[in-house]
């Protein structure tokens, strides 16, 4: 029986029952398969793959719960299930596929293994559900290979409530404010949205052209300038005719100068009941997701009218069919006006992954603030080796100040294979920073980043950043 | 910045490939804000420059105006955007088709 209220209260939304043992997969890749075949901005393949957002899969580790599964591509570092099972965190069993690929999704590795309905037939017997971080037509298979039900929506419901095109038509039919746009579905009604750029480009307004099904900071083209639109009108026009194809899946909005962004989740149970679960400042960087901030800074006229969003949008996307976890994107401009919907994410969210630790650590008025940390390294590093470094850092089991490494499989997600060229290579260690104030939580968080520089390599083998981010 | 010509794609063999890689240095250049002579063939352009994929496509943009040609993206493959030199091979080879 899950231990902690939390996973208790999303299995009765989304099961019906409290008790429903869950299979989680961590397929943090599902916007990669729900954008295949549609046409937004040029596609450009000049970034690697990335290893790193494959390996966030480990955040699964925080939605199962004892009695529960996790499908991995590997298994966790012994000494990080250890590290976890000291805080209490409740660990799931680890279900390891047969064998993984780079250019495959977790479900993808779990369906090419012989043994996958051996190994989660303990697990359907006992009636558990399928929970992916996303569902696509992947995930659906798997449902059906491994005779586990999914806990949320098919992937049809889940593409299309993903869809830019979808919050922005949504957002519009409720009323809610968002900035001023247009989806473009075709050809004629991006060239529409051409039209009106530019009037809005010479009165000195900026736009934004984004992919309807663009992964998280990347499918985004932001102009400030007539001649860089006509460019990008004449590039998204070839790439039609190559493909031989009027449809579209864009979206075309003013790009506002804003002061805050925000992420904020519910969840939308299988009887269509709406709960608001969190709100949280987003940290980006240039676009990308960087983090969280714990609580959020807001009005209480601004957190109301999430409330009242989530609870309008919710309620719709109940009545379109879905099922599951949501979050949304928000905005508050410069000029201190909210929009409540830049986009909905019809998935689990970083959120999703770190309500249990809030409701262990952080749920009594502590400030947290989550961050991915770069760090270089030479070769592997093992948790243990890792933990002696930060030890003192961490928070301890009933503390209420201290770090909490939230995925470490990211750490080492990049380290050549065996037999390759040794060389540096960038990591990534996912970790949340508790403490009484912001200011000490910030203070931990530069504290541990001091403490991963010592492990970077000279500035000549490799930078410490990812050039590869999500 | 200082100005320079940008040289048509079919300039892509030597001596004028010469003019290329300046004329796709200063697009880098201009693109990022840059000061020109930092940039050097050998820079990398996501972990010395730290393009990513949106910087990638604005990239072609600018070389497009530039260069007054025209480039299909999913043409590229990673190793195009190694390095500036990777990325001016790129732009040549793209010229001759």
């Amino acid at each position: 029986m899950p231990a902690h209220e939390i996973t208790r209260r999303l299995r009765r939304m989304l099961t019906g029952s409290p008790d429903t043992p869950c299979v989680a997969v961590g397929n943090f890749e599902v916007e990669e398969q729900w954008a295949k075949g549609e046409l937004g901005l040029p596609k450009v393949r000049a970034v690697r793959s990335n290893a790193t957002v494959g390996r966030m899969e480990e955040f699964t580790l925080f939605l199962a719960d004892s009695g529960d599964a996790v499908v991995l591509r590997e298994s966790p570092d012994d000494d990080y299930l250890s590290y976890l099972d000291e805080l209490g965190v409740g660990l799931p069993d680890v279900v390891v596929v047969a064998r993984s690929a780079a250019d495959r999704t977790v479900t993808e590795d779990a369906l090419d293994d012989p043994g996958i309905v051996t190994k989660m037939e303990r697990y359907a017997r006992r009636g558990a559900h399928l929970w992916p971080h996303g569902v696509s037509a992947s995930e659906e298979r798997l449902a059906t290979v491994a005779h586990l039900p999914l806990a949320v929506s098919g992937a049809g419901v889940s593409k299309e409530v993903n869809s830019k095109i979808y919050s922005r038509l949504v957002v519009g039919q409720l009323g809610l404010r968002q900035p001023e746009g247009t989806v473009c579905r075709n050809l004629d009604e991006f060239d529409a949205a051409v039209r009106t750029a530019r009037e809005w480009l010479a009165a000195g307004r900026s736009v934004v052209l984004k992919d309807a099904f663009g992964v998280s900071g990347k499918g985004i083209l932001v102009v400030h300038e007539a001649a860089r639109l006509e460019l990008a009108s004449r590039m998204i026009h070839r790439q039609a005719d190559r493909h031989g194809t009027g449809r579209l899946a864009l979206v075309m909005e003013e790009w506002l100068p804003k002061r805050q962004d925000l992420n904020y989740q519910f969840t939308v149970g299988r009887d269509g009941s709406v709960r608001f679960d969190v709100v949280k400042e987003a940290l980006t960087r240039a676009g990308v997701h960087q983090g969280h901030r714990m609580p959020a800074e807001l009005s209480s006229a601004h957190l109301a009218e999430l409330r009242k969003t989530a609870k309008a949008v919710g309620l719709r996307l109940a009545d379109d069919g879905y099922t599951g976890v949501a979050g949304i994107d928000a905005i508050i401009t410069v000029d201190d006006v909210l929009h409540p919907v830049i986009e909905i994410n019809a998935r689990n969210n970083m959120s999703t992954y770190q309500e249990r630790l809030r409701e262990l650590f952080f749920s009594d008025g502590e400030a947290a603030v989550a961050l991915r940390h770069p760090l270089t390294l030479h070769s592997r590093i093992s948790f243990g080796d890792l933990r002696r470094r930060i030890d003192d850092l961490l928070l301890s089991p009933g503390g209420r100040a201290g770090v909490i490494v939230h995925n470490f499989a990211t750490v080492n997600a990049e380290a050549p294979t065996a037999g390759a060229e040794p060389s540096g290579f960038p990591g990534r260690l996912h970790a949340i920073a508790v403490a009484a104030t912001p200011q000490q939580a910030d203070a931990l968080s530069q504290a541990l980043q001091a403490r991963l520089d010592e492990l970077t390599a000279p500035q000549d083998q490799v930078t410490g950043r990812s050039a590869t981010a999500e | 910045m200082e100005h320079i010509p940008a040289p048509t794609v079919s300039q892509a063999t030597t001596p004028a490939g010469d003019a290329l890689t300046h004329a796709v240095i200063h697009s880098v250049a201009t693109l990022l804000n840059q000061d020109a002579t930092t940039i050097s063939p050998q820079t990398r352009l996501f972990e010395d420059l730290a393009l990513d994929s949106t910087g990638v496509l604005e990239l072609l943009m600018q070389l497009e105006n530039d260069l007054g040609a025209e480039f299909d993206p999913e043409t590229l493959e990673p190793a195009d955007f190694e390095n500036v030199e990777s990325l001016v091979a790129y732009v040549a080879k793209q010229g001759d088709a």
